[in-house]
């Protein structure tokens, strides 16, 4: 069930906020149960056959949360672990690793279980965070209800425990607030629209830049196509975040923060605090924080200036993995590592002082080592993704537009038709509007899921408000998926 | 001088070597957003600084768990009276 068509917004979200409202709060437990039965419908509504493994998942890590609090072996928590990571191993990158080992089997269409990224990785961090005593085990309702709450189920915001937990303590006092409902009820529908009218309206320019690859697609051409799917993509996670952000509102839960104006950055640094932030925590805090404590720890050097094992290593692993994690296809891991290698020399320049690059320049270096990157994460497989980097450097391929050679015609009287600039139709001044309204929008809205954004009342907020509205729901069932749906 | 105190004082040092920056004032209500130059490369730095100076083992989770600098400051004072 997306949470843009009409069977979500006008019956399983009216009927969920009315159970949950209505049950008196001495009744936390039925509303726990109530709200966690919804969420396995919304979870079962499209495909219900891998709900016995999100199901199976949520008892298998119940249980050893249970032990790893009760035993203080690490052992358990190892087990945990590997037993989580078996299960995406086998449900995700099985068909990935034979593959890899025999390339002519791989030519298997397998369906990924929905979600299996985000529920997994999110009970990776609870057991985690029970060992090192940040957080206590959950009753069984309790944890179903942290990993099945529909909001953040499907495509996240990862959610750690440690910051749902005291919220689901919380639901006992429940008091409603207008407030919260008012800004619960904003923050999803600029989600919504970001997601229903300007990430679904860049996607046919996107879809038809790609598949024209292969068929004379321009230099320029090349450059907006993968501009246009960087803003797509922008929208459309960042879209179905602030949705999850405003729907947990809506049930008085502060929902983790994903994206934070990504497209402002001057440092990849930067951008990588401000992109898919509560996926960058969890490898951040479960990944390279621990690799290079380790590797450090290992006293292989002096380590104040082993960058190798402080930086190096635990970077590239990371981001190998965290690509790894977006897809279980080798195009994945160059975006991932694309990024890490970006990132390290970022750090580099930091720790070698050089000179400071002017912010107009930082900010054009970091969009270009992005915009590469999300080549990768778009394209079909690894020879499409080379192809078309192929001509995003490749200037030769410059000309002229055909829409703009008519203007030239009449207004200079040079032929300019000779010069086909986006020659494959690609390009269109629809596009261009389009685009550039896009482009403006990533800018200036504001990251209305962070916990300090406050709604001002005005006139001119209003008017926004009711336009945002009007379009957001004018663009609603259509037949359109989230891209992070496929992780 | 507090046990405290004398902490804050040695992560100062610690922190104003790391960012290379000596006019760095550290206050126990201070938070990572306080700090520009914060991000992962410079909490592992911190966190092997402070293993050297405190002589103990930090845990990252934990760290990032502290809601701002007096939360550290208590640890490392608890972690130190612990050895003892």
């Amino acid at each position: 069930m997306l949470f843009s068509s009409e069977i979500f917004l006008c019956i399983f979200l009216p009927i969920s906020l009315a159970a949950f409202y209505i049950i008196k709060k001495t009744q936390y437990k039925i509303e726990l149960l109530i709200i966690s039965l919804l969420s396995l419908f919304f979870y079962a509504w499209n495909d219900p056959k891998w709900l016995l493994l999100l199901l199976s998942s949520i008892i298998l890590n119940y249980i050893f949360g249970q032990v790893i609090f009760r035993e203080k072996r690490k052992f358990f928590l190892e087990v945990g672990i590997c037993l989580n990571l078996f299960i995406i191993g086998w449900f995700k990158y099985k068909y990935f690793f034979l593959g890899w080992a025999f390339p002519e089997e791989n030519k298997i269409n397998y369906l990924i279980p929905l979600a299996i990224s985000f529920f997994t990785f999110q009970q990776i961090s609870y057991l985690i965070d029970i060992k090192d005593k940040i957080v206590k085990p959950l009753k069984f309702l309790d944890h179903v209800f942290y990993v099945s709450f529909f909001p953040q189920l499907i495509a996240g915001p990862i959610v750690l425990a440690k910051n749902i937990i005291p919220q689901i303590v919380q639901i006992k006092n429940k008091i409603f607030s207008l407030n919260l409902f008012i800004l619960g009820t904003v923050v999803f529908f600029i989600g919504l629209f970001k997601k229903v009218y300007l990430a679904d309206n860049l996607a046919p320019f996107v879809d038809l830049g790609f598949s024209l690859i292969d068929n004379g697609l321009t230099f320029p051409e090349a450059w907006a196509i993968v501009s246009a799917f960087a803003l797509q993509l922008y929208f459309d996670f960042s879209g179905y975040s602030e949705m999850a952000v405003g729907l947990g509102l809506l049930f008085g839960f502060r929902l983790p923060v994903n994206f934070n104006v990504p497209f402002k950055s001057v440092s990849m640094i930067e951008f990588w605090k401000k992109w898919h932030i509560s996926v960058t925590n969890f490898f951040m805090l479960y990944v390279y924080s621990p690799l290079s404590l380790y590797l450090n720890r290992l006293k292989i050097g002096k380590f104040s200036q082993n960058y190798l094992l402080m930086l190096i290593i635990p970077t590239l692993f990371t981001f190998f993995l965290s690509g790894l994690w977006h897809g279980a296809d080798w195009k994945f891991v160059y975006f991932g590592l694309i990024n890490g290698i970006a990132l390290i020399i970022n750090h580099f320049w930091k720790i070698f002082k050089l000179p400071k690059l002017p912010k107009l320049f930082s900010w054009f270096l970091t969009i270009i080592v992005v915009l590469i990157s999300f080549v990768f994460f778009r394209a079909n497989d690894i020879d499409e993704a080379l192809k078309l980097l192929f001509i995003m450097f490749n200037p030769s391929l410059l000309f002229l537009p055909d829409w703009f050679s008519n203007y030239f015609n009449i207004a200079i009287g040079i032929n300019f038709s000779v010069l086909p600039f986006f020659l494959t139709g690609t390009f269109s001044l629809k596009f261009l509007v389009i685009f550039l309204f896009c482009a403006y929008l990533s800018l200036a809205i504001p990251n209305v899921a962070d916990k300090n954004f406050k709604l001002a009342f005005s006139w001119k907020n209003s008017f926004y408000l009711a336009v945002v509205i009007l379009f957001s729901l004018s663009g609603i069932n259509e037949e359109v998926s989230f891209i992070y749906f496929q992780f | 001088m507090g046990n405290e105190e004398k902490i804050l004082k040695k992560l100062e040092k610690i922190f104003q070597i790391i960012f290379d920056d000596y006019s760095l004032r550290l206050s126990k209500n201070m938070t990572a957003e306080d700090i520009e130059e914060w991000d992962s490369l410079n909490q592992i730095k911190i966190i092997l600084a402070c293993e050297k100076e405190f002589s103990v083992k930090l845990n990252v989770r934990e760290i990032n768990n502290f809601a701002n600098i007096g939360e550290m400051v208590t640890h490392l004072s608890n972690l130190e009276a612990n050895i003892e």
